[in-house]
């Protein structure tokens, strides 16, 4: 096969405005990838300083829940902070990379000119963004996932109830007994437990108690 | 035809002369037209209209944002320009080339390079 042959047609009118418009766009390749880039840090910078603020003042909460959407919570929010750390140093690589000493001539031996060169690095700015791109996204997964469990998860039952440990001598030998329930109102020098879903109230004198202890549970 | 031409303007531009005319001076090896792997075109020897050498580099792959695709979906990849120019036919690329010789040529825009014209060529794409 020949290595050319006559073409079929000229040029269109347009072929050398669009050629000059093609030039334009090499030529400005290099400073259009560090403005995505820009953009990028912009946006995930923000993004970091949203979400480390909000860790910081909420992280605590977390107490609140416990068990697996607890651990789930805090992997999910941790890991996705982290992530969205490594999209924003991703995309700062790619706005400004790092510099190093070059000779034209190992540009010109590696790319065979100045304008592939620039492409080249162009390209590299690209495929770190690519990097940063992919990073954030499963940043924002993990963050989902974690505040997710963070939300949904139940709440830890806060210590409600009373658990009360009291000295019966009301048979021929003082017995300990216990008794456990919400307490309710009762006279002076009395106290007033009732049980689980039951309707008696057990009144106790205060004296006779040895112990209080509260619980989430009876 | 060298020296002195005047710069072309209209549709002497893109005139099939002269790529009928390109065609004649590759086949004489007077005119070196080149579409490297990387991307690079280039050409040298004889302008088919002015006989300067054409001086032309050109970059077929470029890199371009991809619009919106970009965000979070699809990457931006390198545009190769003849893309959409690919011959249907075998694996013939059309590779537009301009005259951007360094010589004078009266009524050129200031900023211009060459003697004005345009002309096509077929490499056979490596």
């Amino acid at each position: 096969m020949p290595p050319f042959r006559k073409p079929d047609s000229a040029p269109s009118s347009s072929t050398a405005s669009d050629l000059r418009a093609w030039q334009r766009l090499t030529e400005a390749g290099p400073s259009r990838a560090k403005e995505a880039a820009a953009t990028w840090r912009n946006g995930l910078a923000g993004f970091v300083t949203l979400l480390t603020s909000a860790l910081v003042l909420k992280g605590s909460d977390l107490a609140d829940i416990s068990g697996t959407p607890k651990w789930i919570a805090v992997v999910g929010c941790l890991g996705g902070t982290v992530l969205a750390i490594a999209g924003l140093w991703r995309a700062l690589a790619a706005e400004a990379p790092a510099e190093a000493q070059v000779s034209y001539t190992s540009v010109m031996s590696e790319s065979g000119s100045v304008a592939v060169y620039e492409q080249k690095q162009a390209l590299s700015s690209q495929n770190a963004l690519k990097d940063a791109r992919r990073l954030v996204f499963w940043a924002l997964v993990a963050l989902v996932v974690g505040i997710g469990s963070w939300w949904l998860a139940p709440v830890g039952d806060a210590p409600s109830k009373i658990k009360v440990s009291w000295s019966d001598d009301s048979t021929s030998r003082p017995t300990m007994r216990h008794v456990c329930g919400d307490l309710v109102v009762a006279a002076p020098g009395q106290l007033a437990i009732r049980a689980n879903l039951a309707t008696d109230v057990t009144v106790l004198e205060i004296s006779k108690v040895t112990a209080i202890t509260l619980t989430g549970s009876c | 035809m060298s020296g002195g031409q005047k710069y072309a303007v209209g549709a002497e531009q893109t005139a099939y002369k002269w790529t009928d005319r390109a065609f004649e001076l590759m086949t004489e090896g007077e005119l070196i037209v080149s579409l490297g792997k990387d991307g690079i075109v280039t050409a040298r020897g004889v302008c088919p209209r002015c006989a300067h050498d054409p001086n032309y580099t050109h970059l077929e792959t470029i890199v371009l944002p991809q619009g919106p695709v970009g965000t979070l979906g699809k990457d931006g990849r390198s545009m190769n320009r003849t893309d959409q120019e690919v011959i249907g036919r075998e694996q013939y690329v059309t590779i537009p080339i301009q005259c951007a010789c360094m010589e004078t040529h009266e009524g050129r825009p200031s900023g211009e390079t060459g003697c004005g014209i345009t002309f096509n060529t077929e490499l056979l794409a490596t």
